[in-house]
């Protein structure tokens, strides 16, 4: 107690962090018994009557459950595989620029398409590679045959990828950039020193230097392997790419919040809580195990 | 470590600012929206005359646009017509094809809006929602307003009617005969020398030919789903998105009814716009694109010789068309004869097209009735006219409304839509109202053809057979899974996909039959005992 009241104004300022998590974060896990329950929004979530475990066994007894995993798994995936080395590598090149105004610029054109929403960037990437956009007006133009991109189940997750990629890469980078601020500049003139180049420095250097904060976001980024991306995905799907594209989360926006069944969509919401805690624990466990830094 | 009593006072009031801050972003919005507390009950009993004494009517308000989504709160429409209606509406607009899922976000709140659109009863979601006393019960001010009880059908009003004598739903009653016209480039038809088709193998060879002489040109296109080739669908002998009569069932009054994707018609009439698309005739974007004015941009752009529509949008498509080519001439395809000899026709709407709830926590219920009660008598005329020399003109002492191309920016349609309320039955099909929009659009020489058009399509009749208000206690427990499960990819799909076949089709409507959709089709024939085809 006495060291608490030694440090009070310390504990002062963290107290509307404290209460910020509390009221968003803590306080509306009691809302989880939506699960249970056959959630009638004007009755409230007392009201509403118990189902017991009937939310999960939609979920679980649909057809289609296997084709969701698999789906979701997948994208998110390919997304943690392609996606999440690009900022660390595009960090690392800012990183080597020495003309300012031109890592400005360039910095500020990869943050802008952050700042779009997926409806405008969806718009964006239809008008390029639709069957009557840029792209095919190009070929067509050139006396070549038309390119089916925007419904294609064939190249749709490679589409969802890259175009996930091309908005994020630049805000995802700040971070790391942030990082590479913190690498204390003597250790690359003693690399110099020693006759290494640029290459010798990311390696030896700039990459450990990164290493903890790269690790931390793996961590955070595995948690949420059940999160395919459900704006990005309901903007750029269409029938065609049902089977490849219909994820766990565009599934429960049909048959749980078009359909008012909410207790549906709190359940998975609850299933995907567990499996992103039991992802974080694991991966913070296997971090740890390896000498990195972890997130506890 | 030495503080100073500054820093310490500055970490308090830090402190403090940070909660205040978050005290200010956790409080609700509503007091920065129009209250409904100052209006009391008192408008309403006053009238919306614009009297100087009333309070305004205040409510919020949340509804689809089907146009253009461009509102801006303040502008002189507005205005004009908060003075006239003595009333403040703070309205919040959200396009149609979005509407039904954020509308559902924001029922799940909880908080609900004063009014808002919706489907209605024959929804079971919304039927549930009544139940739970989300919205207030109207029968009393119906009593109490007669202009708004008038302005809807009896009949609607028992339709609407629930189990214990309440009705809490207001309908946007509409004429259920709203044929989908198929337009097409009279002049592009005459210079290859083709003869307006009668049947739908006539249709398709034409746009074959149109095809091999412009392979740029979109043979045809449409707005999607059945609001574009509703007028083809109906040669196939099916009623689409409805139930019908089982295949081989009498269509005056059939023993079974089904859904459509079970009838042969259904699966004959998606295969053969699935040919299409795979011949190159059918726009390459259709079901894909999700602008939901695409077909009609191109249509009128010149890029497209047929276009499938609402005929409401007759007006628009043809003034826009002669801008863009004075030279253009746009006809009409009559109902077609079908591929196993059905005519052609109209698939009717119901006696409604949504409608608006209101909610049971709404502060002055009868300034908002006194309002709409206002709209159809003495704020009829403002309603269906807007302002002279901005929303229409006065000729020959008839009043034209100005196509939308001729209006000022704060006068279009993007304006006068977000503050519409229902349209009254009496005006839901006016000859007169709709000549006047073909001459106010500069096409009045079109009029006699779109509405003989309108009378040949009407003759043959592809209704909804099912009752809306009878429910299958399958399939609200579980008809959107199942349909989700076994029907949605193929059917959706079906048209656009090349790898869907017939065989697949089939194997989906088989297992969907045997996990649960068989016993629906059962439960719907056996509570619903009259199968009687509906006549409009």
């Amino acid at each position: 107690m006495r060291k608490i009241w030694h440090w009070r104004y310390f504990y002062l300022l963290l107290a509307p962090t404290l209460l910020y998590f509390l009221v968003f974060n803590y306080i509306p896990f009691y809302g989880i018994v939506i699960a249970f329950k056959n959630f009638q929004p004007f009755k409230g979530v007392w009201e509403s009557p118990w189902v017991g475990w009937k939310n999960f066994d939609t979920m679980f007894s649909s057809v289609k459950f296997p084709e969701l995993i698999r789906n979701t798994v997948l994208i998110s995936f390919y997304r943690l595989l392609f996606g999440f080395p690009v900022p660390i590598l595009f960090a690392l090149m800012l990183n080597e620029v020495r003309t300012m105004w031109f890592k400005r610029t360039i910095q500020t054109i990869t943050y802008f398409p952050h700042f779009l929403s997926w409806v405008v960037f969806g718009g964006i990437v239809f008008n390029v590679i639709g069957p009557s956009g840029i792209v095919n007006l190009v070929l067509g133009n050139l006396g070549f045959e038309p390119l089916n991109l925007a419904a294609n189940p064939e190249v749709f997750r490679s589409l969802v990828v890259v175009t996930g990629i091309l908005k994020e890469f630049g805000w995802a980078a700040i971070i790391y950039l942030a990082a590479l601020t913190g690498i204390d500049p003597h250790l690359y003139e003693a690399v110099k020193v020693d006759g290494g180049g640029k290459l010798r420095q990311i390696w030896h250097i700039t990459l450990p230097g990164i290493r903890p904060m790269i690790a931390m976001l793996l961590i955070l980024q595995l948690a949420s392997i059940l999160d395919a991306g459900f704006e990005q995905i309901l903007i750029l799907s269409n029938p065609v790419v049902y089977s490849v594209g219909d994820i766990i989360d565009t599934y429960v926006y049909r048959v749980g919040l078009l359909e008012a069944n909410y207790g549906l969509a709190t359940a998975v919401g609850l299933f995907k809580g567990v499996i992103a805690a039991v992802l974080i624990v694991s991966a913070n466990h296997i971090i740890r195990r390896t000498g990195e830094k972890s997130l506890w | 470590m030495r503080r100073t009593t500054k820093q310490k006072r500055g970490i308090i009031l830090l402190v403090f600012l940070m909660m205040v801050m978050l005290l200010a972003a956790c409080s609700s919005n509503k007091d920065n929206a129009p209250s409904n507390e100052g209006g009391g009950g008192s408008s309403a009993t006053e009238g919306n005359d614009g009297g100087a004494a009333a309070k305004p009517v205040k409510f919020s308000y949340v509804r689809p646009v089907w146009g253009a989504a461009t509102y801006t709160k303040g502008g002189p429409y507005e205005k004009e017509l908060f003075k006239q209606g003595n009333v403040e509406i703070d309205a919040q607009i959200i396009p149609v094809t979005e509407y039904d899922t954020k509308i559902m976000t924001i029922i799940s709140s909880g908080d609900i809006p004063d009014v808002f659109w919706a489907a209605g009863p024959t929804d079971k979601k919304f039927k549930e929602m009544q139940d739970q006393g989300a919205f207030m019960k109207i029968n009393e001010y119906l009593d109490k307003y007669p202009a708004v009880k008038e302005a809807v059908p009896q009949s609607v009003w028992d339709t609407l009617t629930d189990e214990k004598g309440d009705i809490y739903f207001i309908p946007n009653v509409s004429n259920p005969l709203v044929p989908i016209f198929t337009y097409y480039r009279q002049d592009i038809f005459e210079k290859l020398g083709i003869a307006e088709p009668k049947t739908v193998k006539e249709l398709e060879a034409a746009l074959a030919k149109i095809k091999e002489n412009d392979p740029k040109m979109i043979p045809i296109t449409a707005q999607d789903t059945i609001w574009g080739f509703g007028g083809l669908s109906t040669s196939f002998g099916f009623s689409h998105y409805a139930w019908g009569p089982a295949n081989g069932d009498n269509r005056d009054n059939p023993e079974k009814i089904v859904p459509w994707y079970l009838t042969d018609g259904g699966k004959s009439y998606y295969f053969w716009l699935k040919n299409l698309k795979k011949e190159g005739l059918l726009d390459n974007e259709f079901l894909i694109a999700k602008n939901w004015d695409h077909a009609k941009q191109k249509f009128t752009s010149g890029k497209a010789a047929v276009l499938g529509i609402n005929w409401g949008y007759g007006p628009e498509i043809i003034s826009t068309m002669k801008k863009t080519d004075p030279s253009a001439k746009v006809g009409i395809l009559p109902p077609l004869e079908g591929p196993d000899g059905s005519m052609g026709g109209i698939r009717p709407f119901g006696a409604w097209d949504r409608g608006m709830y209101i909610s049971a926590k709404m502060k002055d219920p009868d300034g908002y009735f006194g309002y709409l009660n206002w709209l159809f008598t003495d704020g009829s005329d403002f309603r269906r006219y807007g302002i002279e020399g901005k929303t229409y003109k006065i000729e020959d002492g008839k009043k034209l409304l100005l196509a939308d191309d001729d209006k000022e920016a704060d006068y279009k349609n993007g304006q006068i839509e977000p503050l519409q309320m229902i349209t009254p039955m009496s005006e839901a099909l006016n000859w007169e109202s709709e000549e006047a929009k073909y001459e106010g659009a500069g096409v009045g020489e079109y009029f006699a053809e779109a509405k003989t058009k309108f009378d040949a399509y009407n003759k043959v009749q592809y209704p909804e057979y099912r009752n809306p208000t009878i429910f299958s206690p399958l399939e609200v427990e579980q008809g959107a899974q199942l349909y989700n499960d076994y029907l949605q990819s193929v059917i959706d799909g079906a048209i656009i996909n090349d790898k869907i076949t017939e065989q697949d089709w089939d194997a989906a409507i088989d297992k969907y039959l045997k996990a649960g959709g068989q016993k629906i089709i059962d439960e719907v024939n056996e509570l619903q005992t009259n199968k009687v085809k509906p006549q409009y």
